[in-house]
């Protein structure tokens, strides 16, 4: 099975012939309308593929190196002391300045953020209780008006299909001469 | 091939413009995640508490099969799972007959720096699974978590067995004992006081140190590679759509929460306290022999952000009887939107699950003569 190390060094063999051998090669076959152009495009792509797998591992490499883990990790530490002192000065100026503004600072418009997503919370949670309160009156009020209008409707139906039915027989009387 | 020239400058500010809107994303708070493009599955959210938005899909079948519970991780937005049609993880499981929940994880605020692995999965995957039990009438939930989300569904079901029926793992970052990812050896000298300074400095862990570790582990790809690529395929039906949607989703960094970064990065990274049974979440020393449900773990073959190595043994430190493995030829995300995955991998998920599952109206009713015992 080929190493790691092998495989790079294949990469770096075929970077090298694909750059300086095959590329130039089927480059002029198609300058004499011996090749196609889809060879010099294929060439190209076979040492630019080859590139790409070399930097990789070359990165790598560099990545797996004691001195280069060492190093990065100090310099991420200076950077985030850095930052924090720079967060402690501003802070600091601003904590003076801000007073004199009138300007909120961040833990204020926390605080406000905070609460007003409690006051939307709350107004959802009345929403949604208003709503159920007014689904429940809606039928409440539907139940009742079935149960005292019934005799009413049934009345006005009964004194309706006489009128209706007169009314019918006189239009078609009318019609018909 | 001239054109190359001429289009890659074009492709690369392309590229500069979607890393600074992340930038943007990521440092804004609340993070904007109405952002998101749209889904190709609808869905309703059926709870939001804590840090998390619960999602529903209805399953597109007359006749469901079963209920499963998505865990995201809490690096980058969820729409990874639901990007395109045809290699969607979540129409995949719905049209296979499947309830799908979803954690769509709230991005944690300043406010939030306090929040580890206790909050996360004894508060709000917890609710997440109650939310699911009350919701599709079960007693016993299937989980699927996603790299983080693996590590988050893992840790609950050491922590609460019997809540759940089956567990599947997708490329779990889970023994850390040997570190293949060149990067992590960086990660690796990084001492506890550097951690701590991060949450101090910054509170939670930016998203842009995200970012940034994430573009660390291959720069040329990130830096020209891709570029190539979408040149090459420009004539690919549907590539540079995609390609942008998932550029999308390479650039949608979330903070993570400071003391949870500390807990990662120092007990499970640096320690490896989780394969040793020695992590402590909460005042519980979580044991993965307590994993006695099924189990299906789906790893990575090509996978360069969670080496193969590191999701072998998971399966092998269960105390499940019922385990299988799966080594997938894809990457960490061609697993969920490789169209391979999608033709091969994702029905045999399915087929797994369904066979472990039982629907819900036989969990209330009477025992039937064919059902499974674990």
């Amino acid at each position: 099975m080929a190493t790691p190390a092998k495989h790079a060094m294949a990469d770096v063999m075929t970077m090298w012939t694909a750059t300086f051998l095959e590329v130039p090669t089927v480059t002029t076959q198609w300058s004499w309308g011996m090749g196609q152009q889809r060879d010099v495009e294929a060439a190209m792509w076979k040492g630019y593929d080859a590139w790409v797998r070399v930097a990789k591992t070359a990165i790598d490499r560099v990545y797996e190196n004691p001195v280069f883990g060492d190093v990065a990790a100090v310099a991420l530490d200076r950077t985030l002391r850095w930052q924090q002192w720079q967060q402690t000065i501003a802070s600091t100026i601003v904590a003076t300045i801000v007073p004199l503004t009138g300007l909120p600072t961040a833990a204020m418009v926390d605080a406000v953020h905070a609460e007003v997503q409690s006051l939307h919370a709350r107004l959802s949670e009345q929403t949604t209780q208003l709503q159920a309160l007014r689904a429940e009156r809606h039928i409440e009020s539907v139940e009742q008006m079935r149960t005292q209008d019934r005799p009413r409707l049934a009345a006005v139906r009964t004194l309706q299909t006489p009128a209706i039915a007169a009314a019918r027989n006189e239009h078609q009387t009318g019609a018909m001469s | 091939m001239l054109s190359l020239f001429n289009r890659f400058p074009q492709y690369w500010m392309d590229g500069a413009v979607r890393s600074l809107n992340g930038l943007r994303q990521g440092l804004t708070e609340p993070f904007p995640y109405h952002e998101d493009p749209p889904t190709v599955t609808p869905y309703t959210v059926i709870a939001e508490e804590g840090k998390m938005r619960l999602r529903y899909y209805q399953a597109a079948t007359s006749t469901p099969v079963g209920s499963v519970l998505i865990v995201y991780a809490l690096i980058k937005r969820p729409f990874i799972l639901d990007l395109v049609p045809g290699k969607s993880v979540v129409q995949s499981l719905v049209n296979q007959g499947f309830h799908v929940y979803l954690t769509d994880w709230i991005p944690p605020t300043r406010a939030d720096t306090w929040r580890g692995f206790d909050a996360y999965v004894n508060g709000d995957l917890a609710n997440a699974v109650q939310r699911v039990q009350e919701h599709a009438g079960i007693e016993q939930v299937s989980l699927l978590g996603y790299c983080f989300g693996a590590l988050l569904a893992s840790l609950y079901t050491a922590l609460h067995p019997h809540t759940v029926e089956n567990l599947v793992t997708l490329t779990i970052p889970f023994d850390f004992s040997t570190q293949e990812i060149p990067l992590f050896s960086i990660l690796n000298k990084l001492p506890p006081a550097t951690l701590d300074l991060i949450r101090s400095t910054h509170g939670n862990c930016p998203g842009w140190l995200v970012k940034a570790a994430f573009t660390a582990m291959s720069p040329v790809h990130h830096g020209i590679d891709k570029y190539m690529g979408l040149y090459r395929n420009a004539e690919k039906e549907g590539y540079a759509e995609f390609f942008d949607l998932f550029e999308r989703w390479m650039n949608s960094d979330v903070p993570l929460a400071g003391q949870l970064f500390r807990e990662v990065t120092h007990d499970v990274f640096q320690q490896n306290l989780l394969q040793q049974n020695q992590l402590q979440v909460g005042n519980t020393m979580v044991d993965m022999r307590q994993i006695t449900c099924p189990v299906f773990s789906i790893i990575g073959e090509h996978d360069d952000v969670v080496h193969p190595h590191s999701s072998q043994s998971f399966t092998e430190c269960v105390g499940s009887a019922d385990t299988a493995t799966v080594t997938f030829p894809a990457g960490h995300v061609g697993v969920v939107v490789g169209a391979a995955a999608h033709k091969k991998l994702w029905p045999e998920v399915g087929a797994w699950l369904r066979h472990r599952t039982l629907p819900a109206m036989r969990r209330h009713g009477a025992w039937s003569s064919d059902h499974h015992s674990h």
